[in-house]
């Protein structure tokens, strides 16, 4: 079955006309730039770090000793390996 | 069921939303109660009965198969049915309420959906993921719309004192051909709600060649017009009286911890009300938050300059050296010797001693972001041992599960209320965010929005992994395949609840590995140790996407060095129409679904070869700098084959002027959702395969947005995208439909970009490697 909806297609027809006048009307006069990127960063660093390279065969992780997220880390992993999600 | 019934408990979300205000007492006349419901019917949690078997029955909660939870019925007539998955853009809200309202007879335009908050107890397995929400809910939903479609049947048939046999619902009414006697659904709802449920075996469903809805394509998505005029509610839109907001500085390697930060510069920002340390958790700690420093103040703007001007140490902990190439080294390393062998049939080892002609394909995908177009948003409000949550969540029961966990209050005290998502691809399957409000929430004693930013969601993903897939196959001197071994290393998600996970987990492997159909005598698949040094997580096809792109570009490289036509180099490989016997696999895990329902099919993947070669006219000729590429993969338990045209120019620009996809899912609900996911598949893998790559330095992500990460914009996505969807058999269970269409797509496009070019390319994301 080859399903192609033609609603949508013509709701854009009717649009294009309007787009493409903005658009002429754009190109001559520009908008000034209203979005602002992020200044920076914040003013981070880090204490100097004498971790080996990170390699596929070492693990990093050291997992959480509180018991409640140990149990919930236990659980989410039966669940993950049952259900796969 | 969460039927909004006192207007001044509406906070402004819920206004902006819209939703239907059905009066307590319009509810308490009609089919199914909140209040009253609870006090007055246990929930029947009772196993969906079908034709068919799926993994539903095995999800946390099962399904809950009872009318009373689901649907409630005005006496004006409308009728109001729970939406208990999250919208993430598959318009399963639709989906799901719909097939209830085609077997209840209701008439569409008197419906109205409500969302459901996070209560797996009330309404079942409630995660929206895995491609699973109609193939597991289509038999349960038909269930409820027939039990509630008998009870008004039975109670008109009493009114009238004649039997039920002679009545039936028909378009919003139930009718008594004798007599013609007629009687809508709000004048019958407070008797029906009178009747016994009935037993499941009994139901009679609608013979599917009398559906007005199920099938047609023809109802657009409840949220369509809000969404497209801008007036649907997602989690940013959400606005609660004395909201805080808090924008978060985390760890920048994952596993790092805070040593200092200082505030004060932070504090003279106008806006910025506080700044205040977030628990961590050591990693991996299933999802919970990273910690940090949270800027609170009265606006997001203020938020994120409060933030900017914040001094902060770390310690980068065990990742710091985290770093990209290196790490791409080590992998290709690790493919290049054997591994934890997962599936082996005949002896590869011999085979390929002894074959005419060896070809060694080694494929690269790097890590990838969702970037899904709404950042992650959360909004807690903690008071005391109660915590109400508004947040775009796929997983609404496990959500509250863990909010209550990891705030140490009984979960019936958290309302998980879940909003529109703007998109999830998996990352809205994590809570971390959530959590993150709800622990601001309960320090500061007031609501919070923690809003994350493009930055935030680029840097601190639960990214999708990243790995190196290494396939040799050896050829007879027929040019027939006699040996496929195929090395899969890659980071685990089972890593983020794991700490020292170095192989893949079941359903990973399942995923185009060990699952992999081809007739071949000899086929040795393994998978080589992977650490992993940030937070993976799930992705839109998962592990689907590298392996796919791993065994259909072998199949073009295959096609090519035996000067065969790809397509006729897949269907041999592919082999006879057959099932797949994987009993050399310890697990083969099949996506959760049992073999006796969804066995690998090879006839259904066949047949879209051949069905989008038709349609997709494999073959045509084609101007110069064009070429075509074909792959088919079956995930999800769906099949999927896609053909793309490409034309590349004499600098090297790339654009796709036609995709033809063909589609086997089963028995399906909605064909028009189905052509707008397989679009949105379609435009997802292009944008991934051209652009989708995140790195990292000395432990930290060094992309930051769409500048650098780029995404498929409008003027490069496929001029055409043509979707063929296989009409199913009578009895052929839904399948998969969110995810398929992503995996062929990669392999697709390299190989027609190999057809039209002569580059073979094996690493992506392709970037510059065409530019000349």
């Amino acid at each position: 079955m080859n399903f192609k909806p033609k609603a949508l297609a013509v709701s854009l027809l009717t649009s294009a006309f309007l787009l493409n006048a903005h658009a002429l009307s754009a190109q001559g006069n520009p908008p000034p730039a209203t979005a602002t990127r992020p200044a920076k960063s914040p003013d981070q660093m880090s204490t100097p770090n004498n971790a080996p390279a990170a390699t596929p065969s070492q693990t990093t992780g050291q997992g959480s000793q509180d018991p409640t997220t140990k149990q919930m880390n236990q659980d989410a992993k039966s669940k993950v390996e049952r259900e796969g999600k | 069921m969460n039927i909004i019934t006192n207007p001044k408990k509406l906070r402004g979300f819920e206004k902006a939303c819209r939703v239907e205000n059905v009066s307590r007492r319009s509810v308490l006349k009609g089919l199914g109660i909140a209040g009253s419901f609870v006090l007055a019917a246990p929930i029947l949690s009772r196993p969906a009965f079908a034709a068919y078997e799926t993994g539903a029955g095995k999800m946390p909660h099962g399904t809950v198969v009872d009318p009373r939870v689901f649907v409630a019925i005005a006496p004006d007539g409308i009728v109001t049915i729970i939406a208990h998955r999250a919208e993430m853009g598959t318009g399963v809200r639709t989906s799901l309420p719909l097939i209830v309202a085609e077997e209840m007879d209701a008439d569409w335009s008197r419906v109205r959906v409500q969302q459901a908050p996070g209560d797996e107890v009330r309404y079942g397995n409630q995660d929206t993921d895995g491609s699973r929400s109609t193939r597991h809910y289509l038999m349960p939903m038909r269930q409820i719309g027939a039990s509630a479609r008998t009870m008004l049947e039975s109670a008109a048939a009493k009114r009238w004192g004649v039997p039920a046999t002679e009545v039936k619902a028909a378009n919003h009414e139930v009718v008594h051909d004798a007599t013609g006697r007629k009687l809508g659904f709000g004048d019958l709802a407070a008797d029906a709600a009178k009747e016994p449920v009935p037993s499941i075996e009994g139901l009679k469903l609608k013979d599917p060649k009398n559906f007005r809805y199920l099938g047609k394509g023809e109802v657009s998505i409840v949220d369509l017009h809000d969404i497209t005029t801008g007036k649907a509610g997602y989690g940013a839109d959400v606005r609660l009286p004395g909201m805080k907001y808090a924008v978060i500085a985390r760890p920048p390697v994952t596993g790092g911890t805070l040593v200092s930060f200082d505030p004060a510069d932070a504090l003279k920002v106008s806006g910025v009300e506080k700044v205040t340390q977030v628990k961590g958790w050591p990693w991996p700690s299933k999802f919970q938050p990273l910690g940090g420093v949270a800027v609170i103040a009265r606006n997001t703007g203020a938020a994120i300059k409060g933030r900017d001007a914040l001094k902060i140490v770390w310690d980068d902990g065990a990742n710091a050296k985290y770093d990209s190439v290196a790490y791409r080294a080590e992998l290709e390393e690790a493919a290049r010797k054997p591994g934890l062998v997962v599936r082996k049939e005949g002896d590869v080892d011999a085979a390929l001693k002894t074959a005419d002609k060896v070809i060694v394909g080694e494929y690269y995908l790097p890590h990838l972001a969702h970037v899904s177009m709404e950042p992650p948003v959360a909004v807690a409000d903690v008071k005391g041992d109660k915590a109400e949550i508004w947040a775009p969540v796929q997983s609404p029961g496990g959500t509250r599960e863990d909010v209550a966990k990891t705030l140490g209050i009984p979960e019936g005290n958290v309302t998980v209320h879940v909003t529109l998502l703007g998109g999830g691809f998996g990352r809205k399957s994590k809570c971390d965010y959530v959590l993150e409000a709800a622990l601001l929430s309960k320090e500061l004693a007031a609501p919070v929005k923690v809003q994350w930013t493009r930055e935030d969601d680029v840097h601190h993903d639960f990214l999708h992994t990243v790995s190196v897939e290494r396939i040799e196959a050896g050829l007879d001197k027929n040019g027939k395949v006699i040996a496929w071994r195929h090395r899969s290393v890659a980071p685990s998600i089972a890593s983020t609840f794991a700490a020292n996970t170095v192989h893949q987990a079941p359903f990973e492997l399942g995923m185009g590995l060990i699952d992999m159909p081809f007739e071949i005598a000899n086929i040795q698949c393994e998978n080589p140790e992977a650490a992993a040094h940030t937070r993976i997580g799930w992705f839109r096809s998962v592990s689907n996407i590298p392996r796919a792109f791993a065994v259909q570009s072998m199949v073009g490289e295959l096609a090519h060095a035996t000067n065969r036509d790809q397509k006729e180099m897949l269907l041999e490989l592919i082999g006879s129409p057959r099932i797949v016997n994987l009993s050399s696999v310890k697990d083969p895990w099949n996506y959760g679904e049992p073999y006796s329902s969804y066995p690998i099919d090879t006839a259904r993947l066949r047949r879209v070869v051949e069905l989008v070669a038709e349609k997709g006219e494999w073959g045509r000729s084609l101007p110069k700098g064009h070429g075509l590429g074909i792959a088919a993969h079956r995930s999800f338990v769906s099949y999927i084959a896609t053909i793309v045209e490409v034309a590349i120019d004499d600098k090297g620009k790339l654009t796709v002027p036609r995709v033809d996809t063909a589609i086997d899912c089963g028995t399906y609900v909605n064909p028009e959702r189905i052509q707008s996911q397989i679009e949105g598949a379609a435009i997802m893998g292009l944008s991934l395969a051209k652009y989708g790559e995140i790195t990292f330095k000395d432990g930290k992500v060094q992309q930051k947005n769409f500048d650098d990460f780029p995404v498929l914009r409008i003027d490069e996505s496929p001029s055409v995208t043509n979707v063929h969807i296989v009409p199913p058999g009578p009895d052929t269970p839904p399948s998969g439909v969110g995810e398929p269409g992503v995996p062929p797509f990669a392999p697709a496009l390299v190989n027609a970009i190999f057809a039209a070019t002569g580059k073979r390319i094996r690493a992506l994301p392709i970037g510059k490697q065409l530019e000349t």
